[in-house]
């Protein structure tokens, strides 16, 4: 196949369609839709090194499976996390395709991405190569693999490289990009360093039985503690007095909350009434 | 901007106080240059693990203070860290991050040096006749020692032994080791990342388990219950931190894996259990497993060694200052060298999960830093506290100062140290 009618075969058309609407959802910060972008065991890589196809057994600065996505973006909108609260704006770019490899059942893709960032009065710029294996299927074309390769991923760690690796948010630009806190109206008045702080601080409301006396055997149980540290003020808007939730219930009860921070989108901090 | 005068650099010591430090510490450039004077460029700095410079040949570059250098290995094995600055016009000698070499050769005029910074040639000798004798113009050369694998180089030909240094530190080295189960530890890879603030910001926040629940709540969200029991330190009477001397501290998150030579009988978290299944079909003992599976997630401390490295539960955190208001972070995953290489694996996937600049930890303590550096400049001279705590600081049987695990007393050892170098001559 000709260069001309690469670009005119319907199914490197249709990867090329999901890669870029995967961008769309990423600037618009619609990790919901991007999650569902992949397959169930598709993998999301961000290496480290230039070279090395394995990843499992690299230090990564992504690798995700669907469970590491599917939390990476539960921590994106949950509200938790200060820095994805105060992420960046972006706008990515990619093109330069080139087809690595094209069969009815799937598209290899190769392309450039330039991601440009923006978050304190301050630009980014980041170069990555992008390497797309998308599945093609009647019911949807879905991402199997991608590999975001940074271009100065393979100088990293050279101390003295004259250029900005950041952290934060304005890290999670400088790569890929999808790591991208969700800019979400309002999230600030209820994130980790605001309300949701002063809520743990008060130590009556958190520490509400003695220390467990079990704690130097790490027994597998959850205490009260412990759920109202990872659950933070949701935890105590839940607790029924006098009630130590199990294992199970943790589980139940963090699940709910899950699903009700995604669903409802952030909520203004509730009054403060002095007593 | 600032709302009042600058402080009098001339007093510079005194703007740290026993529980409390003028912001200035974070903004002024001009402490910041002093800082690399008496503290950089005196005291001993972390380099290098023996691990990244395995074999005679190997080397790597870092930085003391601003200063680029190289650390190797000889044909006799011994470490050296060298300026990595060409005596003939200055340019550096070597470029790559790390690697296996013969020997530098400056890419300018080709003068070429030994691992150990020996002069070995100089291109068309005969305008040097009578001139250059190549044993002049060595590399320059820091003092360079290891303990346990740990390489720290100085400037200061003057200073203490390095086991005098670290004094009290070395107990808890030994026993941040215990992980490695019997194999040689190992380096596995490094994120690396910056922020706009100054490097004690991160010097503190390894000590600082107090923002632990508040700043790392997504993380304490996303994993599994026992592991979140585990840093459930707040309200732990064990866990506590422990001043240990010239700026050293270790601070005890998990006082049941203080020492992993202990088996304390907990269960094997659920999260382990293929682990356990696969060593167990490979024909490890029991016991054997069991000391695997409690060292997953490292020591349970993390020891803090001024001015620039932690040993931090399973990983080294290193701190390069770039500027008074940049900084850069390496954080080093750490394996066993011929242990199991699923447990290696685990403990790659664990680290990603935390750190660097796309885990679920590290951005959220960058944005605290950033937002540290900003707010500090609002007042130069009021103060940054340190002080939680005092009220139930004690002095433990081996004599260290001791408090909680959330409390600051290992921020004030730091100060304390940093006051007592700035205050020389």
């Amino acid at each position: 196949m000709n260069e001309a009618l690469t670009f005119c075969d319907p199914r490197v058309l249709r990867a090329i369609q999901l890669v870029w609407k995967e961008a769309a959802a990423l600037d618009a910060k619609d990790y919901q839709c991007w999650v569902s972008m992949y397959t169930d065991d598709g993998y999301y890589v961000i290496p480290i090194d230039p070279e090395t196809t394995d990843f499992e057994s690299s230090l990564n600065m992504v690798y995700d499976d669907k469970r590491m996505r599917h939390l990476r973006v539960e921590r994106l909108l949950q509200g938790y996390s200060p820095s994805a609260v105060a992420a960046a704006r972006t706008v990515r770019v990619v093109s330069r395709f080139t087809v690595e490899h094209v069969s009815d059942a799937s598209v290899t893709l190769l392309s450039a991405q330039i991601l440009n960032a923006f978050k304190r009065d301050r630009f980014s710029t980041i170069g990555a190569e992008l390497t797309h294996k998308v599945v093609l299927s009647d019911d949807g074309d879905k991402i199997a693999l991608k590999v975001a390769r940074l271009i100065d991923a393979g100088h990293l760690d050279r101390p003295h490289v004259d250029r900005d690796v950041d952290v934060g948010p304005a890290a999670a630009l400088r790569a890929d990009g999808h790591l991208l806190g969700a800019a979400l109206p309002g999230a600030e008045q209820r994130g980790p360093l605001g309300q949701e702080a002063a809520a743990v601080a008060e130590p009556a409301r958190v520490v509400d039985a003695p220390a467990p006396e079990n704690r130097r055997g790490f027994p597998a149980t959850v205490t009260k503690v412990s759920l109202g540290v990872a659950l933070g003020s949701d935890y105590h808007a839940l607790k029924q007095p006098g009630q130590t939730p199990s294992p199970e219930q943790y589980f139940e009860q963090r699940s709910q909350l899950v699903a009700r921070n995604m669903e409802r989108g952030p909520q203004p901090p509730p009054a403060r009434t002095s007593t | 901007m600032t709302t009042t005068e600058n402080p009098p650099h001339l007093q510079r010591a005194e703007l740290a106080g026993r529980d409390r430090v003028a912001a200035a510490l974070y903004t002024d450039p001009a402490i910041y240059a002093d800082e690399m004077k008496k503290i950089f460029y005196r005291t001993w700095v972390w380099v290098a693990h023996e691990s990244e410079i395995p074999e005679a040949g190997s080397f790597k570059t870092t930085q003391v203070g601003d200063q680029p250098v190289i650390v190797t290995r000889d044909r006799k094995g011994a470490f050296n860290t060298l300026l990595n600055r060409c005596r003939h016009r200055g340019a550096t000698v070597c470029d790559q991050r790390s690697g296996k070499a013969n020997g530098f050769t400056c890419p300018y005029h080709n003068w070429s040096y030994t691992l150990d910074g020996r002069l070995r040639g100089i291109p068309y000798p005969d305008g040097y006749e009578g001139v250059v004798d190549k044993s002049d113009y060595p590399l320059q050369t820091l003092r360079t020692e290891s303990y346990l694998g740990m390489i720290w180089a100085t400037f200061n030909a003057d200073a203490e032994p390095l086991d005098d240094f670290l004094g009290d530190a070395k107990i808890w080295i030994e026993r941040f080791f215990k992980q490695s189960n019997g194999f040689p530890a190992k380096v596995l890879g490094t994120h690396k990342f910056r922020f706009k603030g100054n490097w004690k910001i991160q010097l503190e926040n390894t000590t600082d388990g107090y923002h632990f629940p508040m700043v790392h709540k997504s993380w304490m969200a996303s994993v599994d219950a026992e592991t979140a029991n585990m840093m459930s330190f707040m309200d732990d009477p064990d866990a506590v931190t422990h001043a240990l001397g010239n700026g050293h501290s270790v601070a005890i998150m998990a006082a049941a894996h203080a020492d992993l030579d202990v088996d304390t009988g907990e269960e094997v978290q659920p999260r382990f259990a293929h682990l356990v299944e696969e060593l167990a079909a490979a024909g490890e003992p029991p016991q054997r497993i069991r000391r695997y599976m409690r060292s997953m997630h490292g020591c349970g401390f993390n020891l803090n060694m001024f001015p620039n490295i932690a040993m931090s539960s399973s990983f080294f955190r290193v701190l390069v200052p770039i500027s008074v208001d940049e900084t850069e972070v390496w954080h080093m995953a750490l394996g066993m060298d011929g242990g199991p290489e699923n447990i290696n694996r685990e403990r790659l996937r664990i680290h990603e999960h935390f750190q660097g600049p796309f885990g679920f930890g590290s951005p959220d303590d960058a944005e605290g830093w950033d937002r540290v550096q900003i707010g500090a400049g609002g007042n130069p001279l009021m103060p940054i506290l340190v002080n939680r705590g005092e009220n139930r600081e004690h002095v433990s049987d081996e004599g260290w100062p001791t408090s909680h695990v959330t409390d600051e007393t290992g921020m004030r050892e730091s100060y304390r140290m940093w006051k007592k170098m700035m205050s020389d001559e």
